[in-house]
């Protein structure tokens, strides 16, 4: 069963297109969206969420159209996208009242337990608010309402490792506790390394592979050697590479298989930020 | 029980918590009609994908090591103590084939190979 469905979906700008994507994101699970600035994340995730009119293909989303059934929708998605849009004199307390009016099933328990969680002080006006502070109000607002979909972009941009940490722990509990499915997009991919059970790769546009994080990470595997190593036949099992003034490394897609046929040479775990830079190179 | 898991080992992570398993069910700290930790909870108290843990309890289903009620989860099996001592003696096995490959490039024969083994039984 899928959370999300894009089918041919197409959305043109002037100087950036996705061009005909088909992707699909199972319930129950966490995917990951990465992609260097600019490769179309935010695009993709706006396209999801119906903010745009698609150029051709289809996106269905909890098994709905998102534009024929927004109000239920947006009911049942926590959504997290730029810095979200706050009354800047509003004390945080009386925006959050303005906000849970939005939702059938506003849980204001769930949200007093993110803020404590967060240590946001309510009395404050939204202002005086650090970027990480309005990240996470942003956050313990999308969270508190039951949602069965939560799609964050960049939700982890503008918080600290301990902060990120804290994020991901509370997507493994809510995972663990119910049915429910997460989509977020990061640059920051040290956060998916863990708990993320899917990985997407967008690059200029295109989707790279949409693949289970574990797969990604025992297929791939850093390559290291001596210059004089980089023969042709070497070359042609790495994905990508750069060499320096003392030799080579690169990233291959069957680790397996290239160990077994060049033994000599140095192979390495890849992290998922790894896998991303060198397939956002090639 | 005990899992420990190692994000450096060439061993894929579902391997790892298979091979944990099974060492606890070996050693009795897992018994015949234990309850299981759910797929869900030993991911998020592991920091692994749920994709791994199911993996994991798939593997160790297929081995006869654990059994899943519909419904009520998964439990350790009544023949997994069996399993578990048939698994360590054949890891035993394979030291001990490794040592017999050693013995005849050294040029041994089998009695002189029982001899080395019974004087390091004598001393452990």
């Amino acid at each position: 069963m899928n959370a999300i469905t894009l089918k041919n979906v197409t959305k043109r700008y002037d100087k950036f297109a996705l061009e005909n994507i088909s992707l699909e994101i199972p319930k129950g699970y966490i995917t990951g969206l990465i992609g260097r600035n600019g490769a179309g994340k935010t695009t993709l995730i706006k396209t999801i969420l119906a903010f745009t009119d698609l150029d051709g293909g289809e996106i269905s989303v909890l098994g709905m159209n998102m534009a024929e059934n927004e109000k239920e929708l947006k009911n049942k998605i926590g959504i997290v996208i730029g810095d979200g849009a706050f009354y800047q004199g509003y004390r945080m307390k009386r925006m959050t009242k303005v906000i849970s009016g939005f939702y059938d099933n506003w849980d204001q328990n769930a949200y007093n337990k993110y803020i404590a969680r967060f240590g946001l002080d309510e009395s404050k006006k939204i202002k005086e608010l650090s970027t990480g502070m309005r990240a996470k109000y942003n956050i313990a607002l999308a969270l508190s309402h039951n949602a069965e979909l939560i799609v964050m972009d960049e939700p982890s941009s503008g918080l600290d490792p301990l902060a990120r940490e804290e994020l991901m722990d509370i997507f493994a509990e809510m995972i663990e506790e119910r049915e429910i499915t997460v989509l977020i997009s990061t640059h920051i991919t040290s956060d998916l390394d863990r708990t993320a059970d899917y990985i997407i790769m967008i690059n200029d546009g295109k989707i790279l592979f949409n693949t289970p994080k574990d797969e990604l990470l025992e297929a791939h595997r850093i390559v290291k050697g001596g210059k004089d190593e980089l023969t042709g036949e070497v070359k042609a099992a790495l994905v990508e590479y750069k060499t320096g003034a003392y030799g080579f490394e690169g990233l291959t897609a069957n680790g397996l298989n290239m160990k077994k046929k060049f033994p000599s040479l140095v192979y390495e775990k890849p992290t998922a930020e790894d896998i991303m830079r060198y397939y956002a190179r090639g | 029980m005990n899992i420990v898991i190692s994000n450096a080992s060439d061993t894929p992570i579902y391997a790892q918590i298979v091979e944990c398993i099974c060492r606890e069910i070996a050693n009795g700290a897992l018994r015949e009609g234990d309850m299981m930790p759910s797929i869900r909870s030993l991911a998020k108290d592991l920091s692994v994908s749920v994709i791994t843990t199911k993996k994991a309890y798939e593997q160790l289903e297929a081995r006869g090591y654990i059994e899943t009620r519909a419904g009520k989860g998964s439990f350790v099996s009544a023949r997994s103590g069996a399993l578990a001592l048939e698994h360590k003696i054949s890891g035993m096995e394979q030291h001990l084939l490794a040592a017999i490959d050693i013995s005849r490039e050294l040029g041994m024969n089998a009695d002189e190979l029982k001899q080395r083994l019974d004087a390091l039984f004598g001393e452990v």
